[in-house]
């Protein structure tokens, strides 16, 4: 992502997880967001290990996967939009991560560790509220979503 | 924590989880005590929301659809057991149906009021949407290995491949 540091803020400005916050404080997060690039096959976040940052996709392919209990290797989702991002659980519910994500290709990505998302809650303080209604308003679409497959499912 | 049953069951719900007695109080002054007998609809799916519910007494069924087509999602029977908590999150309509399995205590927050309690007691909102996203997590990733776990069923019963779509 080019090294350009407008580029990112508006990247950033763009997600529905920071929308609300003015430039201020995008411009604190944009300093504090880290970028990473994976190659192809390369494990980005693995199932059961501590999840401690949210990621954002900048360019490239991704795909999330689990395992059957036997084992198998089970495709969940393929992310491949700009602005598509995961880990936001970890901002809530701190735990073990439900899912392996893999680059598919050569992948840019936008990392959010907790520990700098707390500091930036620390020095603006309002933001935190406003992060957690968009990571709530995110999981209850997908609840939804998921809530609508489970019913056709069901009753097909 | 003395004082009413009420509070009692109040800081006992998932919901209410980290709030202080003084935020209790000024939650449960806001509540509209309502109801319900069996088979009773206290939420229509598809109708606009307005207000979040706690279980007091009783149980009630998640559904989604009516009559033949309808799917039951989960079966609340806990107090302090919520729902309509999406209402406080986004403003898009009821995502499905909840009945009164029974007769069924319900305490109700309506949005505009809790509204007021927030802008008076700013940690009560943090509390509430942190412990709402918590609860919408958890229930994501149910919702999810129910999906699996259908979608593996249906599989196995066609006998052939997973269809995509």
């Amino acid at each position: 992502m080019g090294e350009s540091p407008d580029l990112r803020e508006a990247f950033l400005s763009e997600s529905p997880l920071f929308d609300g916050l003015g430039k201020v404080e995008i411009d604190d997060l944009v300093e504090r967001a880290e970028i990473h690039e994976f190659v192809a096959e390369q494990i980005v976040v693995e199932e059961s290990t501590l999840g401690d940052a949210i990621f954002l996709l900048y360019d490239g392919k991704l795909s999330v996967h689990t395992r059957d209990r036997e084992g198998r290797d089970i495709k969940l989702a393929t992310l491949g939009r700009r602005g598509a991002f995961f880990g936001e659980i970890a901002l809530a519910d701190p735990g073990r991560r439900s899912a392996t994500v893999r680059a598919d290709m050569g992948a840019v990505l936008l990392k959010l560790p907790l520990d700098a998302l707390n500091a930036f809650f620390a020095q603006f303080p309002d933001a935190q509220v406003v992060v957690l209604r968009n990571i709530a308003r995110v999981l209850a679409q997908r609840l939804r979503e998921s809530n609508a497959l489970v019913s056709t499912i069901s009753s097909s | 924590m003395s004082s009413s049953p009420e509070l009692e069951m109040m800081s006992t719900s998932p919901l209410m989880h980290g709030m202080g007695e003084e935020e209790l109080k000024a939650l449960l002054s806001t509540t509209e005590r309502r109801l319900y007998e069996a088979g009773e609809r206290i939420v229509e799916e598809g109708t606009p929301s307005d207000c979040l519910f706690i279980l007091a007494d009783g149980a009630v069924d998640v559904v989604k659809g009516m009559g033949d087509e309808a799917v039951m999602l989960s079966t609340l029977d806990e107090s302090g057991d919520f729902f309509g908590e999406m209402s406080l999150i986004d403003t898009l309509p009821r995502s499905a149906n909840v009945l009164a399995c029974g007769q069924t205590w319900i305490l109700a927050f309506p949005k505009k009021v809790l509204t007021t309690v927030f802008s008076k007691v700013p940690r009560v909102q943090m509390t509430l949407v942190l412990n709402i996203a918590r609860d919408l997590s958890l229930r994501l990733r149910e919702a999810d290995s129910r999906i699996t776990a259908l979608s593996r069923e249906a599989n196995a019963s066609s006998g052939g491949s997973v269809k995509s779509g």
